[in-house]
């Protein structure tokens, strides 16, 4: 349910999710679930939104019932709305047409004027680089540190440092024991931290905590691997090119 | 009779981290030491799973004294420093511990830390409960299930600050307490209990 201005809107249904999405209240519920605190939330989305104007003080919903917007197409002026607000009464649209635009018309001599999936430009299957550098880099976020954010702190340093983390049957390829100091490298470059071995790493990939600063890392930077190619949208984008981090392929041995 | 005790849901606990750092913050534990760990089951590393890729489990346990009604560390005591108190919980005399770590030997969880050193905090200062009393160099310490705060009527801190309210505390001699009826409900375990310890800390899911 929705405030739109001088409306409410029920926002409807207008696909089945596709593959394995979810609505975000599902989602909530699942995670509820997990963790045995599910019977706090409603049962469903209808439940929700009955509960939300049912137990509203607030006047602007007065005579408002979940029957009466779904009588009236889901959506019902607030009282005392006079006339509804009409957005772009002049048609014009802040887009680079000065129209409403349904696909990026200026992306189009890239093939982005609708999202399209591109591959990877490195970690993908069949990559004849991988022969040299088989295993992909991941740099994933953990719940420590925001981003470099907090890196000093010792009391967050009690429970981690840097290190790199890889399948155990991926280590014993190498010959490399859990905690031994290994070198990190591709043509671009390389970095030294020590590694462990972790059962949930997927083998042919590995994985470090990102962000941590150069000088809590045994040698170099993490960013020395970094696949550093700038896809060629990216002088489309608002906010410039992103750097495909964990489309990196290395290879590790010991230091 | 009072036994105090706790029960930590293993389904909630998300390896957060936050009863470890709210348990050092409470009871001015020093730099280098940990009343209470969070691990991570069968591995060697936080955010690690059992079971072989893609095939996985991952379950966090959160560890510290296990309190327990026949102690190890009790036993081997030459001082009596070590105690069980009226409440049930497990506790150590600062006055009377000569520092000789047979206790952190015999434990078998581990729990007990130890003042090598006089004790550095990173703050430069001392830090949590004033009733919590401050340790001099060559003492053991460990969880106290937060003496000062449950003579007092208050909960222990880890279970106060747990942001998925994984834990439980209460007293395990009353069967009505919420403790109580959730060991008898759930299948509540303990840790190695082939060790014969019987921990007053129970994990269940």
């Amino acid at each position: 349910m929705r405030s739109a201005f001088n409306h409410i809107l029920l926002a409807e249904k207008c696909i089945d999710p596709l593959f394995e999405s979810k609505p975000d209240f599902e989602v909530q519920r699942l995670i509820l679930e997990s963790v045995g605190l599910d019977q706090y939330l409603p049962e469903n989305a209808e439940e929700y939104v009955r509960f939300q104007l049912e137990n509203s003080e607030d006047p602007m919903l007065e005579g408002i019932t979940l029957e009466k917007l779904a009588e009236n197409h889901c959506s019902m002026p607030l009282p005392g709305t006079e006339e509804p607000r009409i957005g772009y009464a002049d048609r014009q649209f802040k887009t680079p047409t000065g129209r409403m635009e349904v696909y990026y018309e200026d992306m189009t001599p890239v093939e982005q004027a609708l999202p399209t999936w591109v591959e990877n430009s490195e970690a993908y299957e069949g990559n004849p680089l991988a022969e040299k550098y088989p295993l992909q880099l991941t740099q994933t976020r953990t719940r420590f540190f925001v981003h470099s954010h907090f890196r000093a702190a010792k009391w967050l340093q009690q429970f981690y440092t840097p290190y790199l983390e890889m399948n155990p049957a991926d280590l014993a390829d190498r010959g490399i024991q859990d905690g031994d100091t290994v070198e990190i490298f591709n043509d671009r470059g390389s970095f030294k931290a020590p590694v462990r071995a972790n059962a949930a790493i997927r083998p042919g990939s590995s994985r470090i905590y990102e962000a941590a600063w150069s000088k809590h890392v045994v040698e170099g930077n993490f960013q020395n691997v970094t696949n550093n190619r700038l896809s060629d949208r990216h002088e489309y984008l608002l906010t410039g090119a992103p750097i495909s981090f964990n489309d990196t392929l290395v290879e590790v041995k010991k230091a | 009779m009072t036994k105090y005790g706790m029960a930590i849901n293993l389904d909630r606990c998300i390896g957060c981290h936050t009863c470890a750092n709210a348990c050092k913050m409470q009871n001015n534990v020093p730099s280098g030491m940990l009343w209470n760990r969070v691990l991570t089951e069968g591995s060697d590393v936080i955010d690690g799973a059992m079971g072989e890729y893609p095939n996985l489990t991952r379950t966090f346990v959160p560890v510290a004294c296990q309190h327990c009604e026949n102690p190890a560390c009790q036993r081997v005591c030459p001082t009596g420093a070590t105690y069980k108190d009226d409440k049930g919980r497990v506790e150590v005399d600062f006055d009377k511990c000569i520092g000789c770590r047979m206790c952190m030997a015999a434990c078998p969880y581990n729990a007990r830390v130890f003042n090598w050193n006089e004790p550095a905090r990173d703050t430069g200062f001392d830090y949590g409960d004033p009733r919590v009393p401050v340790r001099p160099k060559g003492v053991v310490e460990k969880c106290t299930l937060c003496k000062e705060r449950t003579d007092n009527g208050e909960e222990p801190e880890c279970v106060v600050c747990c942001p998925t309210t994984a834990r439980v505390f209460g007293d395990l001699d009353d069967p009505n307490s919420e403790i109580s009826r959730l060991i008898a409900n759930r299948a509540a375990g303990v840790l190695l209990e082939e060790q014969g310890t019987r921990p007053q800390v129970y994990y269940f899911d």
